[in-house]
């Protein structure tokens, strides 16, 4: 494996995760399913001083997803193969943790289906950036 | 890819998490999610309704990752205790920390929902491991 690009990966993916996120949850409509449930969510300035914590998490957390992409790296075009990947950790998520926080969360059916759909997007490109820049070793000749 | 092999190895692998789960979750650890009942979580009727949900999409998530496994290049006990404990590492840094900083709950419990994670994700790995062997190659 080649571990360079698999922290390089990590990185450009968490970037993009960040960037997607932004767009997906802070700038389009999904954002406004989230106000009805002040006694769930932190407020926004609260968040924001716990920041640093889930950069951090999400960082390790991608550079860890980038690991398992190299563990099974099929030698494919790396935009189909990171698409693929990324529909697989979308679906992951949707099922693991969206299904379990609407049936542990006092949150309503219709915030659950727009963080369904808003992670398998999200998860899904990052899986592109992380097939985008994870290379394998070339081989050395000799 | 060896598909009956991948469905068994999950229902397994399903049975094992929720039993973790209910051991950890509903017994051990359950007194640490009491202190916020009437607004992060649900709580009686309301989650025992949704609970049908919550199993399902477990199963479904348990699919995928021994969907990931099997496209994997090595097989075993060890290599589905490694996946897993990467996707447990996965799962307590992209959302128990996560939720740490967005949701009404403590550290404590945030931190046990983490170890929980990478404990619950590494033993369905190893189920999957030992369940899930590869289709067999025909020789012509």
């Amino acid at each position: 494996m080649n571990y360079g690009r698999i922290v390089l990966a990590g990185v450009v993916g968490t970037f993009v995760f960040f960037a997607s996120g932004f767009l997906v949850f802070g700038l389009l409509p999904l954002a406004r399913f989230y106000a009805p449930y002040p006694g769930v969510y932190r407020a926004k300035d609260a968040v924001l001083s716990y920041f640093p914590i889930g950069m951090a998490s999400t960082l390790v957390a991608i550079v860890v997803l980038a690991l398992i992409y190299a563990k099974g790296y099929e030698g494919g075009a790396g935009l189909a193969e990171g698409a693929r990947f990324g529909v697989l950790v979308g679906l992951f998520v949707v099922f693991a943790v969206v299904g379990d926080e609407y049936v542990t969360l006092n949150i309503g059916r219709d915030l659950a289906l727009a963080m369904a759909g808003g992670r398998l997007v999200e998860w899904t490109i990052v899986g592109m950036s992380i097939g985008l820049v994870y290379k394998p070793k070339k081989p050395v000749d000799g | 890819m060896n598909y009956w092999r991948i469905i068994g190895s999950a229902v397994a692998a399903a049975v094992v998490f929720f039993l973790y789960g209910f051991l950890v979750h509903g017994l051990l650890i359950a007194k640490d999610y009491l202190p916020y009942p009437a607004g992060v979580y649900r709580g009686g009727e309301d989650a025992k309704s949704h609970t049908p949900i919550g199993l399902a999409g477990i199963f479904v998530a348990i699919l995928v990752f021994a969907t990931i496994y099997a496209k994997g290049n090595s097989y075993g006990a060890g290599a589905g205790a490694r996946l897993g404990l990467l996707f447990g590492i996965f799962m307590a840094g992209a959302f128990a920390a996560v939720n740490y900083g967005t949701l009404h709950i403590s550290g404590k419990l945030a931190l046990e929902i983490g170890a929980s994670e990478l404990i619950e994700w590494t033993l369905a790995g190893i189920v999957i491991g030992l369940i899930y062997k590869r289709a067999p190659t025909t020789i012509s």
